[in-house]
């Protein structure tokens, strides 16, 4: 059971009053009677009727006292926690997303989650095993089975964002594995909802609870980019309502270098665009708002000078089109391997990896554009390969520019996870992932299959790719938001501040990275998502859609308030017996 | 003048029913175990010399040829003494007891002196405080009626104290009516009267507020005689145990009078005297 308002209980004190009240000697009035020989006569009397009024007058103080508890009760509002499992048996996932960062009432969505499972873990029978799944890009079990409450608690304060998306057909598989096991077991997702469709759906027991509200005011960072002379900052909407903000830029100590305010409407992106940029390594850029509900995306950390270029392998068996389309780039040396010819070392030797119908069995560390990929591989999801009746692209920073209309594409296969590029009946037709902190992009069709390398679309397409490929610098040694600390030889220290203990969480900033005698600076940015971070409180499934339930706790108030008047009624019955 | 404004037409034909051997000073109506002038046979005896001869029953002398003369009961008058409680506790109450007190008492003398009865009457708290004489006669009421418009209430009482100082004022076999709220020592008052050799009649009296108090709560009782004090919280057990105790003290009163064979009611004053009267009627009176 937990209290929502358990601050009401102050009116508890209420109690002792009514004890004292009849403690007290009670002030009378004065009443004239023709003689007071027969009242004094009551004393002598001891007939039950007497006894009664002594054992009925304890009776109304103890309902009074009660009654007084009830509606104490009442007032904190209590809810009755109840884990749905069958046999008491239940799989919890948590959407870390950052969607679940937005603030509503004082806390975020994920505050929220935690704070309700940690009630149920809390008001839980001794014997009913549960257990926790973190649902980000990948799921990640925090606990299995167990009816540790102390233990799922400890478990449950390990749950944090560190994702921009949720994937959650990997969270739901994992607990449909998990549940298999286990025979009765609920799975109950609490999450905002906000990702695509679910691919698959467990067969029963299955409980989506929906935190926070369709309206949401969010401005983001979305990205921050330097040519050297100017810095492009990436300003998008993602909420519902229209927002307006500042935008600050600072240097590396932190002074402000430049202000502009901003106005946008829901789904609207502005790049606003600094000059003479100071004498800096690195820069960041904020949103300053009040009314902004998510904190998390309002910073962003950017070099200032880029190595733009690189080496880029193709893995192919030849694609004529990719191939000149990738040697439009000077700055990006090109090479091609057949699939047969590339090997794990090569993964050490190129900044860039295209891979054509083709996926190794390990994927380097570095981002990496795909084309028809395998059906299945071992990396993500994927879908058989089906004939394409109609597509549409969705609204992705890639998709910039990038004109579809005339672009027919005829076989393909649906990818599972990720922020959609394009998307068709079988779900999603080309989406963007992020792999380790690495971007991956994948399109689930041959270049061939189709007229794409043949329009305009596709320049711009590869254009937009390799461009966020080449602003995602990655240092030597991959760290990322919500990494630890790694320990051994590697010292990681705020960026001119003492080095963090091993263990610690690495937030968004800047850090210097100690390798032996070798330091390097590092930007961690949080994640970033410019899909809409609204909750969606039902669930697209293949087998329709699942209403989300905002409250999965039964509340007792009403209970408690039928108590109370009952309870005033007998004492009404017992105040008035004998009248 | 008619006080107390009642009915009293409705009385009209009712009479005080004694029990025999009452002692009169007057011919009236009642008739006695004497041999007297009325119009009620009693017995025959033989002739003396001297005897009225109308009083010779000639159809027994055809009969027999023997003279008898015929005997016929006496009639008598009947003094009814009323004594009234006139101490404090009977003037209260948002139904004074004292004042319908005052209409009864006069109810009854009304009642006697329509049947040629003498009536006294005598008010006090611990001795008399007030008394009318025994007086008769049609003319008497409107004296009946002037003497208890006068008469207030007040002080502690004492309803034996009153009674026994009642002593010398009464002659064996008479009535006397006791008329109180019995909220003070009363048994050694009566048992005086028994002694006397009264017919006695008890009217005991309570207000509706006494019988079924409406205040609620706590009280601080004040005896409006005394001053005394008691604290009490009144709620419906209280109240329940009130009623009790006041049962217990009537029936307390009513066996004492049953044993004595003393005529005891209890008159609630929310009910008007003459209605009252006519509905205990059968127990206590005749019609004439």
């Amino acid at each position: 059971m937990e209290l929502l308002t358990p601050l009401a209980l102050m009116a508890g004190l209420v109690i002792p009053a009514i004890i004292i009240l009849y403690m007290l000697k009670k002030r009378t009035r004065p009443q004239t009677v023709s003689s007071i020989m027969l009242w004094q006569r009551l004393e002598r009397i001891n007939r039950p009727a007497l006894r009664l009024s002594k054992l009925l007058r304890t009776l109304l103080l103890a309902l009074q006292l009660l009654t007084a508890l009830l509606l104490v009760l009442a007032l904190a509002r209590p809810v009755l926690n109840m884990f749905g499992g069958s046999g008491g048996t239940s799989i919890v996932i948590i959407d870390a997303s950052i969607s679940m960062g937005v603030k509503e009432d004082g806390e975020t969505r994920l505050e929220q989650a935690i704070e309700r499972v940690r009630s149920k873990i809390r008001g839980k029978a001794p014997g009913d095993k549960v257990a926790l799944i973190a649902m980000g890009e990948d799921a990640m079990v925090l606990s299995g089975f167990s009816t540790d409450g102390a233990a799922l608690l400890a478990a449950l304060a390990q749950v944090e964002i560190t994702s921009a998306r949720a994937n959650p057909n990997a969270a739901l598989a994992l607990a449909t594995n998990m549940a298999a096991a286990e025979e009765g077991a609920s799975i109950m997702l609490y999450s905002s909802g906000c990702f695509g469709s679910l691919a698959r759906m467990p067969d029963e027991g299955f409980d989506f609870i929906a935190l926070g509200s369709q309206e949401v005011e969010n401005l983001l960072i979305e990205n921050v980019v330097s040519d050297g002379d100017r810095l492009y900052v990436t300003v998008f909407n993602n909420g519902t309502v229209a927002a307006s903000a500042s935008i600050e830029i600072r240097d590396d100590e932190g002074q402000l270098t430049g202000r502009r305010e901003v106005q946008l409407d829901p789904q609207e992106r502005q790049v606003l665009v600094w000059r003479n940029l100071p004498e800096s390594p690195w820069i960041s850029a904020a949103v300053a708002s009040k009314e902004d509900q998510l904190e998390l995306d309002n910073l962003h950390y950017s070099l200032l000078a880029q190595d733009v270029g690189g080496k880029l392998l193709l893995v192919s068996e030849g694609n004529l089109f990719l191939e000149r389309a990738l040697l439009l780039y000077p700055d990006i040396s090109v090479s091609r391997v057949a699939p047969a010819g590339y090997s794990a070392a090569m993964a050490q030797l190129y900044d860039y990896f295209v891979f054509d119908g083709f996926l190794p069995r390990e994927l380097p560390l570095a981002p990496i554009l795909v084309f028809d990929p395998p059906h299945p591989n071992s990396h993500f999801g994927t879908g058989a390969v089906m004939k394409i009746q109609s597509y549409q692209p969705l609204s992705h920073p890639l998709m910039d520019h990038a004109d579809f209309s005339d672009v027919s594409i005829g076989f393909g296969k649906a990818i599972v996870g990720g922020s959609g590029l394009l998307e068709f009946d079988g779900g999603l037709l080309a989406a963007d992932m992020e792999r380790q902190g690495q971007p991956l992009v994948v399109f689930g069709f041959a270049l061939q299959g189709g007229d794409l390398p043949l329009r305009p679309a596709f320049p711009i397409l590869l254009r937009n790719i390799l461009d966020s490929f080449s602003g995602s610098y990655q240092p030597s040694i991959p760290l990322k938001y919500g990494d630890k600390v790694p320990g051994g030889e590697i010292s990681v220290q705020a960026y001119g501040g003492s080095p963090l203990p091993q263990g610690q969480r690495l937030g968004a900033g800047a850090y210097t990275l100690a390798t032996g005698d070798t330091q390097e600076l590092i930007l961690l940015n949080p994640p970033v998502t410019t899909d809409s971070v609204a909750t969606q409180d039902s669930l697209e499934t293949p087998r329709g859609k699942v209403q989300g339930k905002g409250e999965q706790r039964m509340p007792l108030l009403w209970p408690l308030i039928l108590s109370a008047l009952l309870l005033v009624g007998i004492e009404w019955w017992v105040d008035n017996y004998g009248s | 003048m008619v006080p107390f404004d009642m009915d009293l037409a409705r009385l009209d034909r009712l009479m005080l029913r004694h029990k025999g051997g009452l002692a009169g000073t007057s011919s009236g109506k009642r008739l006695s175990n004497k041999f007297g002038t009325s119009l009620e046979f009693a017995d025959y005896r033989p002739y003396l010399p001297g005897d009225d001869i109308r009083r010779i029953d000639w159809a027994m002398y055809g009969r027999s040829r023997r003279l008898y003369t015929r005997l016929n009961r006496s009639e008598l008058d009947a003094t009814v003494n009323i004594v009234i409680d006139g101490s404090a506790s009977m003037d209260w109450g948002d139904w004074p007891k004292g004042r319908r007190s005052l209409a009864l008492a006069f109810a009854l003398g009304y009642i006697s002196i329509r049947s040629y009865d003498r009536v006294a009457l005598a008010m006090g708290t611990k001795d008399i405080g007030s008394f009318l004489p025994p007086v008769h006669g049609r003319a008497a009421l409107p004296r009946i009626g002037g003497f208890l418009e006068r008469q207030e209430y007040g002080h502690a009482g004492n309803l034996s104290s009153l009674l026994l100082s009642l002593k010398n004022l009464l002659r064996p076999n008479q009535f006397t009516v006791v008329i109180s709220d019995f909220l003070s020592d009363w048994r050694q008052g009566l048992e005086s009267l028994v002694f006397a050799r009264q017919q006695v009649l008890v009217f005991h009296v309570v207000s509706p507020d006494e019988a079924e108090p409406q205040w609620r709560g706590p009280l601080t009782l004040v005896d409006s005689e005394t001053g005394g004090r008691k604290d009490v919280d009144l709620d419906q057990f209280t109240l329940a145990a009130y009623k009790q105790a006041g049962e217990e003290h009537r029936q307390e009163i009513q066996d004492y009078c049953r044993s004595r064979g003393i005529s005891s009611f209890l008159y609630n004053v929310g009910t008007d005297p003459v209605e009252f009267l006519v509905t205990i009627a059968p127990a206590i009176l005749r019609t004439t």
